[in-house]
Protein backbone atom coordinates (compact mmCIF):
# COMPACT_ATOMS: atom_id res chain seq x y z
CA UNK A 1 0.00 0.00 0.00
CA UNK A 2 2.94 2.16 0.70
CA UNK A 3 5.47 2.13 -2.05
CA UNK A 4 8.15 5.31 -3.42
CA UNK A 5 6.37 5.56 -6.34
CA UNK A 6 2.85 5.93 -6.63
CA UNK A 7 1.25 5.46 -9.67
CA UNK A 8 -2.60 5.53 -8.93
CA UNK A 9 -4.60 8.23 -7.05
CA UNK A 10 -3.55 8.73 -3.46
CA UNK A 11 -6.32 6.80 -0.90
CA UNK A 12 -7.43 9.31 1.20
CA UNK A 13 -9.77 8.05 4.47
CA UNK A 14 -11.38 10.79 5.91
CA UNK A 15 -12.40 10.12 9.10
CA UNK A 16 -15.43 13.05 10.49
CA UNK A 17 -18.76 13.26 11.82
CA UNK A 18 -19.26 16.77 11.27
CA UNK A 19 -20.37 17.40 8.14
CA UNK A 20 -19.16 21.12 8.04
CA UNK A 21 -15.48 19.74 8.49
CA UNK A 22 -15.69 17.40 5.92
CA UNK A 23 -16.68 19.34 3.52
CA UNK A 24 -14.12 21.82 3.88
CA UNK A 25 -11.74 19.05 4.08
CA UNK A 26 -13.07 17.94 0.40
CA UNK A 27 -13.33 21.11 -0.74
CA UNK A 28 -9.51 21.92 -0.19
CA UNK A 29 -7.85 19.02 -1.85
CA UNK A 30 -10.46 19.68 -4.56
CA UNK A 31 -9.15 22.43 -5.99
CA UNK A 32 -5.65 21.37 -5.82
CA UNK A 33 -3.60 21.07 -9.09
CA UNK A 34 -1.65 17.90 -9.90
CA UNK A 35 -3.16 16.26 -6.48
CA UNK A 36 -4.23 12.98 -7.50
CA UNK A 37 -6.84 11.82 -4.92
CA UNK A 38 -9.24 9.34 -3.81
CA UNK A 39 -10.99 10.53 -1.47
CA UNK A 40 -13.73 8.87 1.00
CA UNK A 41 -15.54 10.09 3.76
CA UNK A 42 -17.05 7.92 6.69
CA UNK A 43 -18.54 9.22 9.86
CA UNK A 44 -17.84 7.06 12.60
CA UNK A 45 -14.50 5.23 13.62
CA UNK A 46 -16.81 1.63 13.43
CA UNK A 47 -17.49 2.36 9.33
CA UNK A 48 -13.49 3.62 9.44
CA UNK A 49 -12.59 0.36 10.34
CA UNK A 50 -14.88 -1.53 8.17
CA UNK A 51 -13.12 0.77 5.35
CA UNK A 52 -9.48 -0.08 6.30
CA UNK A 53 -10.65 -3.55 6.24
CA UNK A 54 -11.15 -3.17 2.69
CA UNK A 55 -7.89 -2.24 1.45
CA UNK A 56 -6.59 0.51 -0.75
CA UNK A 57 -5.77 3.66 1.74
CA UNK A 58 -2.75 5.15 2.18
CA UNK A 59 -3.18 8.12 4.55
CA UNK A 60 -6.03 8.29 7.14
CA UNK A 61 -7.64 12.11 8.61
CA UNK A 62 -9.12 11.55 12.09
CA UNK A 63 -10.71 13.29 14.02
CA UNK A 64 -10.82 12.30 17.31
CA UNK A 65 -14.34 12.89 18.92
CA UNK A 66 -16.57 10.72 16.61
CA UNK A 67 -20.16 9.59 17.85
CA UNK A 68 -18.02 5.87 18.52
CA UNK A 69 -15.11 6.77 20.02
CA UNK A 70 -13.24 10.08 21.92
CA UNK A 71 -10.26 11.64 22.16
CA UNK A 72 -6.73 9.64 22.46
CA UNK A 73 -8.84 5.88 22.27
CA UNK A 74 -9.70 7.02 18.62
CA UNK A 75 -6.10 7.28 17.57
CA UNK A 76 -4.89 4.31 19.54
CA UNK A 77 -7.74 1.82 18.06
CA UNK A 78 -6.62 3.05 14.52
CA UNK A 79 -3.08 2.90 15.07
CA UNK A 80 -3.42 -0.87 16.97
CA UNK A 81 -5.23 -1.98 14.27
CA UNK A 82 -3.51 -0.20 10.77
CA UNK A 83 0.10 0.55 12.45
CA UNK A 84 1.74 0.86 9.00
CA UNK A 85 -1.19 3.59 7.82
CA UNK A 86 0.05 7.03 8.12
CA UNK A 87 -2.60 9.18 10.84
CA UNK A 88 -2.68 12.43 10.44
CA UNK A 89 -5.23 13.81 13.02
CA UNK A 90 -7.47 16.28 13.14
CA UNK A 91 -8.35 18.89 15.70
CA UNK A 92 -9.78 21.83 16.79
CA UNK A 93 -8.47 25.00 18.32
CA UNK A 94 -9.05 24.03 21.88
CA UNK A 95 -7.63 20.53 22.16
CA UNK A 96 -4.27 21.17 20.57
CA UNK A 97 -2.07 19.62 23.57
CA UNK A 98 -3.89 16.22 22.76
CA UNK A 99 -3.10 16.73 19.32
CA UNK A 100 0.53 16.58 20.16
CA UNK A 101 0.48 13.75 22.42
CA UNK A 102 -1.15 11.55 19.69
CA UNK A 103 1.72 12.71 17.45
CA UNK A 104 4.12 11.59 19.99
CA UNK A 105 2.25 8.38 20.43
CA UNK A 106 2.99 7.71 16.55
CA UNK A 107 0.48 9.84 14.74
CA UNK A 108 2.31 10.90 11.75
CA UNK A 109 0.93 14.70 12.33
CA UNK A 110 -2.10 17.27 13.24
CA UNK A 111 -3.94 19.60 11.40
CA UNK A 112 -6.07 22.47 12.86
CA UNK A 113 -9.93 21.53 11.66
CA UNK A 114 -10.62 25.07 11.07
CA UNK A 115 -7.95 26.04 8.89
CA UNK A 116 -8.04 24.08 5.97
CA UNK A 117 -5.06 25.42 3.47
CA UNK A 118 -5.25 22.90 0.65
CA UNK A 119 -1.34 22.71 -0.06
CA UNK A 120 -0.47 23.05 3.64
CA UNK A 121 -3.24 19.42 3.98
CA UNK A 122 -2.06 17.95 0.65
CA UNK A 123 1.40 18.31 1.65
CA UNK A 124 1.34 16.89 4.92
CA UNK A 125 -0.19 13.96 3.87
CA UNK A 126 2.31 13.08 0.97
CA UNK A 127 4.73 13.66 4.12
CA UNK A 128 3.05 11.44 6.50
CA UNK A 129 2.91 8.79 3.94
CA UNK A 130 6.63 9.32 2.85
CA UNK A 131 7.89 9.09 6.55
CA UNK A 132 5.26 6.18 7.15
CA UNK A 133 7.41 4.42 4.75
CA UNK A 134 11.16 5.19 5.79
CA UNK A 135 9.71 4.09 9.06
CA UNK A 136 8.28 1.13 8.07
CA UNK A 137 11.71 0.33 6.39
CA UNK A 138 14.06 1.40 8.83
CA UNK A 139 11.76 -1.10 11.22
CA UNK A 140 12.83 -4.11 8.50
CA UNK A 141 16.41 -2.85 8.75
CA UNK A 142 16.43 -2.87 12.23
CA UNK A 143 14.92 -6.43 12.57
CA UNK A 144 17.11 -8.12 10.04
CA UNK A 145 20.12 -6.55 12.26
CA UNK A 146 18.68 -8.15 15.44
CA UNK A 147 17.86 -11.36 13.39
CA UNK A 148 21.38 -10.89 12.33
CA UNK A 149 22.73 -9.98 16.33
CA UNK A 150 20.54 -12.56 17.65
CA UNK A 151 21.81 -15.39 15.16
CA UNK A 152 25.68 -14.40 16.24
CA UNK A 153 24.88 -14.16 19.72
CA UNK A 154 23.32 -17.81 19.93
CA UNK A 155 26.31 -18.94 17.57
CA UNK A 156 28.81 -17.42 20.13
CA UNK A 157 26.83 -18.60 23.13
CA UNK A 158 27.24 -22.22 21.05
CA UNK A 159 30.87 -21.66 20.61
CA UNK A 160 31.26 -20.52 24.06
CA UNK A 161 29.29 -23.82 25.43
CA UNK A 162 31.85 -26.17 23.46
CA UNK A 163 34.90 -24.32 25.05
CA UNK A 164 33.10 -24.54 28.33
CA UNK A 165 33.26 -28.18 27.52
CA UNK A 166 36.22 -28.39 26.39
CA UNK A 167 37.75 -26.86 29.55
CA UNK A 168 35.87 -28.84 31.51
CA UNK A 169 37.14 -31.82 30.34
CA UNK A 170 40.89 -30.43 29.98
CA UNK A 171 40.91 -29.80 33.64
CA UNK A 172 39.20 -32.92 34.31
CA UNK A 173 42.63 -34.60 32.49
CA UNK A 174 44.69 -32.06 34.55
CA UNK A 175 43.23 -33.03 37.47
CA UNK A 176 43.92 -36.97 36.77
CA UNK A 177 47.00 -36.31 35.40
CA UNK A 178 48.26 -34.75 38.63
CA UNK A 179 46.92 -37.01 40.68
CA UNK A 180 48.71 -39.58 38.54
CA UNK A 181 51.89 -37.70 38.78
CA UNK A 182 51.73 -37.27 42.68
CA UNK A 183 51.49 -41.30 43.25
CA UNK A 184 54.25 -41.88 40.73
CA UNK A 185 56.37 -39.04 43.09
CA UNK A 186 55.04 -41.03 46.28
CA UNK A 187 56.21 -44.42 44.76
CA UNK A 188 59.55 -43.28 43.22
CA UNK A 189 60.31 -41.56 46.56
CA UNK A 190 59.32 -44.77 48.09
CA UNK A 191 61.61 -46.68 45.99
CA UNK A 192 64.45 -44.45 45.97
CA UNK A 193 64.04 -44.46 50.31
CA UNK A 194 63.33 -48.49 50.28
CA UNK A 195 66.58 -48.89 47.85
CA UNK A 196 68.79 -47.19 49.75
CA UNK A 197 67.79 -48.95 53.27
CA UNK A 198 68.10 -52.42 51.47
CA UNK A 199 71.60 -51.22 50.37
CA UNK A 200 72.73 -49.98 53.46
CA UNK A 201 71.29 -53.07 55.20
CA UNK A 202 73.53 -55.14 52.52
CA UNK A 203 76.31 -53.63 53.80
CA UNK A 204 75.47 -54.49 57.73
CA UNK A 205 75.00 -57.95 56.87
CA UNK A 206 78.48 -58.30 55.13
CA UNK A 207 79.91 -56.75 58.28
CA UNK A 208 77.99 -58.88 60.75
CA UNK A 209 79.14 -61.97 58.49
CA UNK A 210 82.59 -60.98 58.73
CA UNK A 211 82.75 -59.22 61.93
CA UNK A 212 84.59 -62.66 64.41
CA UNK A 213 86.96 -63.01 61.39
CA UNK A 214 90.22 -62.10 62.82
CA UNK A 215 92.16 -61.84 58.80
CA UNK A 216 93.11 -58.42 58.78
CA UNK A 217 93.29 -58.92 54.82
CA UNK A 218 90.03 -60.20 54.40
CA UNK A 219 88.48 -56.92 57.40
CA UNK A 220 89.85 -54.49 54.90
CA UNK A 221 88.24 -56.13 51.80
CA UNK A 222 84.88 -56.25 53.75
CA UNK A 223 85.74 -52.83 54.14
CA UNK A 224 85.97 -52.04 50.57
CA UNK A 225 83.08 -53.77 49.54
CA UNK A 226 81.15 -51.77 52.08
CA UNK A 227 82.76 -48.31 50.64
CA UNK A 228 81.36 -49.62 47.67
CA UNK A 229 78.21 -50.30 48.48
CA UNK A 230 77.96 -47.05 50.32
CA UNK A 231 78.83 -44.75 47.14
CA UNK A 232 76.30 -46.75 45.72
CA UNK A 233 73.42 -46.13 48.62
CA UNK A 234 74.40 -42.43 48.52
CA UNK A 235 72.85 -41.83 45.46
CA UNK A 236 69.31 -42.87 46.41
CA UNK A 237 69.59 -41.30 49.75
CA UNK A 238 70.17 -37.66 47.60
CA UNK A 239 67.66 -38.88 44.97
CA UNK A 240 64.85 -39.68 48.10
CA UNK A 241 65.25 -35.74 48.91
CA UNK A 242 65.80 -34.59 45.75
CA UNK A 243 62.51 -32.25 43.95
CA UNK A 244 62.83 -34.46 40.30
CA UNK A 245 63.48 -37.44 41.72
CA UNK A 246 65.56 -37.99 38.62
CA UNK A 247 68.87 -36.24 38.86
CA UNK A 248 71.18 -35.38 41.95
CA UNK A 249 73.55 -32.54 42.16
CA UNK A 250 76.61 -33.38 41.62
CA UNK A 251 78.26 -31.47 44.46
CA UNK A 252 75.88 -32.43 47.20
CA UNK A 253 76.19 -35.94 46.82
CA UNK A 254 80.73 -35.64 45.99
CA UNK A 255 80.27 -34.01 49.38
CA UNK A 256 78.44 -36.56 50.96
CA UNK A 257 80.35 -38.85 49.86
CA UNK A 258 83.90 -37.52 50.59
CA UNK A 259 82.74 -37.17 54.10
CA UNK A 260 81.23 -40.15 54.34
CA UNK A 261 84.66 -42.27 53.43
CA UNK A 262 86.39 -39.74 55.92
CA UNK A 263 84.16 -40.37 58.83
CA UNK A 264 85.11 -43.75 57.90
CA UNK A 265 88.98 -43.82 57.69
CA UNK A 266 88.96 -41.48 61.06
CA UNK A 267 91.59 -43.09 63.32
CA UNK A 268 93.43 -44.86 60.66
CA UNK A 269 95.48 -41.93 59.23
CA UNK A 270 95.74 -38.04 60.76
CA UNK A 271 93.77 -35.21 59.77
CA UNK A 272 92.85 -34.61 56.17
CA UNK A 273 92.06 -31.34 54.83
CA UNK A 274 89.50 -31.63 51.78
CA UNK A 275 89.59 -28.61 49.07
CA UNK A 276 86.69 -29.91 47.17
CA UNK A 277 85.65 -27.83 43.96
CA UNK A 278 82.84 -29.03 42.30
CA UNK A 279 80.81 -27.20 40.12
CA UNK A 280 77.10 -27.20 40.30
CA UNK A 281 75.60 -29.03 38.03
CA UNK A 282 73.10 -32.04 38.06
CA UNK A 283 73.54 -35.59 36.00
CA UNK A 284 71.94 -38.77 36.06
CA UNK A 285 71.31 -41.30 38.40
CA UNK A 286 73.43 -43.53 36.59
CA UNK A 287 75.76 -40.91 35.63
CA UNK A 288 76.37 -39.41 39.13
CA UNK A 289 76.37 -42.94 40.88
CA UNK A 290 79.28 -44.47 38.19
CA UNK A 291 81.41 -40.91 39.08
CA UNK A 292 81.00 -41.61 42.42
CA UNK A 293 82.45 -45.15 42.40
CA UNK A 294 85.49 -43.65 40.57
CA UNK A 295 85.59 -41.15 43.53
CA UNK A 296 84.82 -43.70 45.98
CA UNK A 297 87.86 -45.43 44.90
CA UNK A 298 90.54 -43.05 44.75
CA UNK A 299 89.98 -41.25 47.86
CA UNK A 300 89.73 -44.43 49.68
CA UNK A 301 92.75 -44.91 48.27
CA UNK A 302 94.06 -42.24 49.37
CA UNK A 303 93.63 -42.72 52.98
CA UNK A 304 94.90 -45.92 53.00
CA UNK A 305 97.98 -45.67 51.50
CA UNK A 306 98.57 -41.74 51.28
CA UNK A 307 98.85 -40.44 54.41
CA UNK A 308 101.07 -41.49 57.40
CA UNK A 309 99.21 -40.82 60.95
CA UNK A 310 101.85 -38.31 61.69
CA UNK A 311 101.77 -36.03 58.64
CA UNK A 312 98.48 -33.71 57.98
CA UNK A 313 96.76 -35.55 54.40
CA UNK A 314 95.53 -33.04 52.06
CA UNK A 315 93.09 -33.68 49.38
CA UNK A 316 92.22 -31.63 46.16
CA UNK A 317 89.58 -33.01 44.08
CA UNK A 318 87.64 -30.73 41.73
CA UNK A 319 84.33 -31.13 38.91
CA UNK A 320 83.82 -28.52 36.47
CA UNK A 321 81.71 -28.62 33.80
CA UNK A 322 82.11 -26.41 30.73
CA UNK A 323 80.53 -26.43 26.98
CA UNK A 324 80.01 -29.65 26.45
CA UNK A 325 82.12 -32.15 28.24
CA UNK A 326 83.42 -32.20 31.78
CA UNK A 327 86.66 -32.57 33.65
CA UNK A 328 87.36 -34.19 36.85
CA UNK A 329 90.68 -34.02 38.63
CA UNK A 330 91.78 -35.69 41.44
CA UNK A 331 95.58 -35.32 43.38
CA UNK A 332 96.68 -35.83 47.08
CA UNK A 333 99.84 -34.62 49.39
CA UNK A 334 100.73 -38.39 49.19
CA UNK A 335 103.52 -39.92 47.49
CA UNK A 336 101.82 -40.79 44.80
CA UNK A 337 102.26 -44.11 42.13
CA UNK A 338 105.00 -45.47 41.60
CA UNK A 339 106.85 -43.81 38.54
CA UNK A 340 107.43 -47.59 36.87
CA UNK A 341 103.79 -48.05 36.79
CA UNK A 342 101.89 -49.40 33.80
CA UNK A 343 98.75 -47.97 33.43
CA UNK A 344 97.72 -50.83 31.18
CA UNK A 345 98.14 -53.49 33.84
CA UNK A 346 97.29 -51.97 36.95
CA UNK A 347 97.27 -54.86 39.80
CA UNK A 348 95.02 -53.06 42.34
CA UNK A 349 91.73 -53.92 42.00
CA UNK A 350 90.36 -50.39 42.70
CA UNK A 351 92.80 -48.37 39.77
CA UNK A 352 91.55 -51.31 37.65
CA UNK A 353 87.99 -50.18 38.19
CA UNK A 354 88.47 -46.67 38.33
CA UNK A 355 89.85 -47.32 34.89
CA UNK A 356 87.18 -49.58 33.32
CA UNK A 357 84.26 -47.13 34.68
CA UNK A 358 86.10 -43.91 33.28
CA UNK A 359 87.07 -45.26 30.11
CA UNK A 360 84.68 -48.21 29.32
CA UNK A 361 81.24 -47.34 31.25
CA UNK A 362 81.49 -43.43 31.16
CA UNK A 363 83.26 -43.57 27.53
CA UNK A 364 85.87 -41.10 28.90
CA UNK A 365 89.77 -40.71 29.07
CA UNK A 366 91.62 -41.20 31.87
CA UNK A 367 95.38 -39.86 32.51
CA UNK A 368 97.60 -39.82 35.05
CA UNK A 369 100.26 -37.12 35.38
CA UNK A 370 103.19 -37.36 37.47
CA UNK A 371 104.36 -34.14 37.83
CA UNK A 372 105.60 -32.59 40.80
CA UNK A 373 102.28 -35.02 42.26
CA UNK A 374 100.12 -37.73 41.05
CA UNK A 375 97.04 -36.66 39.71
CA UNK A 376 94.12 -37.87 38.22
CA UNK A 377 93.13 -36.41 35.26
CA UNK A 378 89.19 -37.58 33.62
CA UNK A 379 87.61 -35.88 30.99
CA UNK A 380 84.01 -37.14 29.80
CA UNK A 381 81.88 -36.16 26.80
CA UNK A 382 78.32 -35.65 27.73
CA UNK A 383 76.57 -38.74 29.80
CA UNK A 384 74.03 -38.96 26.98
CA UNK A 385 75.11 -42.25 26.13
CA UNK A 386 74.24 -43.25 29.86
CA UNK A 387 70.71 -43.38 28.80
CA UNK A 388 69.25 -46.53 27.61
CA UNK A 389 67.49 -46.69 24.38
CA UNK B 1 91.28 -75.39 22.61
CA UNK B 2 89.39 -72.93 24.46
CA UNK B 3 86.35 -71.25 23.50
CA UNK B 4 87.46 -67.19 22.40
CA UNK B 5 84.47 -65.24 24.14
CA UNK B 6 83.34 -61.52 23.29
CA UNK B 7 82.01 -60.03 26.46
CA UNK B 8 79.10 -56.89 25.56
CA UNK B 9 78.10 -55.21 28.98
CA UNK B 10 77.60 -52.01 29.84
CA UNK B 11 77.75 -52.71 33.63
CA UNK B 12 81.63 -52.54 34.31
CA UNK B 13 81.26 -54.66 37.52
CA UNK B 14 79.51 -57.76 36.09
CA UNK B 15 81.50 -57.17 32.81
CA UNK B 16 85.24 -57.18 35.15
CA UNK B 17 83.40 -60.23 36.78
CA UNK B 18 82.54 -62.35 33.81
CA UNK B 19 86.13 -61.25 32.47
CA UNK B 20 88.12 -62.94 35.36
CA UNK B 21 85.80 -65.96 35.89
CA UNK B 22 85.53 -66.93 32.07
CA UNK B 23 89.41 -67.41 32.03
CA UNK B 24 89.35 -70.25 34.66
CA UNK B 25 87.19 -72.53 32.40
CA UNK B 26 89.81 -72.56 30.17
CA UNK B 27 87.97 -69.77 27.50
CA UNK B 28 89.77 -66.88 26.50
CA UNK B 29 87.84 -63.44 26.78
CA UNK B 30 88.61 -61.53 23.81
CA UNK B 31 87.51 -58.15 24.78
CA UNK B 32 85.08 -56.77 26.98
CA UNK B 33 82.71 -53.65 24.97
CA UNK B 34 80.02 -51.95 26.33
CA UNK B 35 78.33 -50.95 23.63
CA UNK B 36 76.10 -52.78 20.16
CA UNK B 37 78.06 -50.62 18.00
CA UNK B 38 81.30 -51.43 19.25
CA UNK B 39 80.27 -55.62 19.46
CA UNK B 40 79.57 -55.75 15.78
CA UNK B 41 82.50 -54.11 14.91
CA UNK B 42 84.95 -56.53 17.30
CA UNK B 43 83.07 -59.25 16.42
CA UNK B 44 83.67 -58.98 12.96
CA UNK B 45 87.12 -58.31 13.54
CA UNK B 46 88.27 -60.57 15.97
CA UNK B 47 86.20 -63.69 15.03
CA UNK B 48 85.18 -64.82 18.26
CA UNK B 49 83.50 -68.09 18.70
CA UNK B 50 80.61 -66.79 21.39
CA UNK B 51 79.24 -63.42 21.81
CA UNK B 52 78.04 -63.28 25.16
CA UNK B 53 75.75 -60.10 24.83
CA UNK B 54 73.51 -58.30 27.49
CA UNK B 55 70.99 -57.27 25.94
CA UNK B 56 69.88 -53.84 27.55
CA UNK B 57 73.18 -51.78 26.91
CA UNK B 58 73.53 -48.67 26.46
CA UNK B 59 74.21 -46.89 22.82
CA UNK B 60 71.91 -46.70 19.35
CA UNK B 61 71.75 -50.24 18.88
CA UNK B 62 70.57 -52.49 21.79
CA UNK B 63 71.41 -56.07 22.26
CA UNK B 64 68.97 -58.31 20.77
CA UNK B 65 69.40 -55.80 17.08
CA UNK B 66 73.49 -56.13 17.34
CA UNK B 67 72.78 -59.69 18.85
CA UNK B 68 70.76 -60.19 15.71
CA UNK B 69 73.35 -58.55 13.17
CA UNK B 70 76.30 -60.56 15.10
CA UNK B 71 73.98 -64.43 14.43
CA UNK B 72 73.04 -63.54 10.44
CA UNK B 73 75.50 -61.64 9.19
CA UNK B 74 78.53 -62.77 10.59
CA UNK B 75 77.12 -66.23 11.88
CA UNK B 76 79.01 -66.24 15.21
CA UNK B 77 76.93 -67.48 18.32
CA UNK B 78 75.21 -65.78 20.71
CA UNK B 79 74.19 -66.30 24.50
CA UNK B 80 71.97 -63.49 25.55
CA UNK B 81 72.13 -62.07 28.71
CA UNK B 82 69.31 -60.02 30.74
CA UNK B 83 68.04 -58.75 34.09
CA UNK B 84 64.52 -58.47 32.43
CA UNK B 85 62.40 -62.25 31.32
CA UNK B 86 59.47 -60.30 29.83
CA UNK B 87 57.87 -62.22 27.48
CA UNK B 88 58.28 -60.16 25.00
CA UNK B 89 62.38 -59.70 25.27
CA UNK B 90 62.37 -63.39 25.77
CA UNK B 91 60.31 -64.24 22.67
CA UNK B 92 62.49 -61.83 20.43
CA UNK B 93 65.98 -63.15 21.58
CA UNK B 94 64.03 -66.82 21.51
CA UNK B 95 63.39 -65.93 17.65
CA UNK B 96 67.30 -65.23 16.94
CA UNK B 97 68.01 -69.12 17.84
CA UNK B 98 70.88 -67.93 20.66
CA UNK B 99 73.08 -70.40 21.48
CA UNK B 100 71.52 -69.42 24.58
CA UNK B 101 69.39 -67.18 27.34
CA UNK B 102 70.47 -65.84 30.74
CA UNK B 103 68.75 -64.21 33.09
CA UNK B 104 70.12 -62.16 35.74
CA UNK B 105 71.73 -62.75 38.37
CA UNK B 106 73.53 -65.39 36.18
CA UNK B 107 73.88 -68.90 36.91
CA UNK B 108 77.63 -69.23 36.67
CA UNK B 109 77.58 -73.07 35.89
CA UNK B 110 74.74 -72.78 33.35
CA UNK B 111 76.93 -70.11 31.89
CA UNK B 112 80.00 -72.51 32.48
CA UNK B 113 78.06 -75.14 30.23
CA UNK B 114 77.06 -73.59 27.21
CA UNK B 115 80.41 -71.92 27.00
CA UNK B 116 82.45 -75.22 26.81
CA UNK B 117 79.70 -76.95 24.75
CA UNK B 118 79.84 -73.80 22.39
Amino acid sequence: MTQRAMPGPVGILLVEDNPGDARLMKESLAGLRGARVDLEHVTSLGAGLDRLDEGGVDAILLDLDLPDSTGIETFERVNAAWPGIPIIVLTGNDDEILAEKTVREGAQDYLLKGLPDGELLWRSIRYAIERKRIEAELDRHRAHLERLVEQRTSELSRANERLQMENDERQKGEEALRASLEEKEILLRELAHRTKNNMNAISSIIGLQTAGIPDEKMRETVSDIQERIRAMSLVHELLYRSHDLSTVTMRDYIGDLVYSLLRTHQGRCGPVCLNLDVDDFSCSIDATLTCGLIISELVSNSLKHAFPPEKPGAIFLSFRQGGEGMELRYSDNGPGLPRELDLARIPSLGLKLVRNIAVMQLQGKMEVVRDPATEFVFSFGSFAHMEKV
Amino acid sequence: MGRRVLIVEDEVFNGMALSMMIPQWGCEVLDLVTNGEDAIRVAEAARPDVVLMDINIHGSIDGLAAGREIIDRLGISVIFMTGYDDDKTVNAAKDLQPLGFLVKPLDVSLLKELLLRA
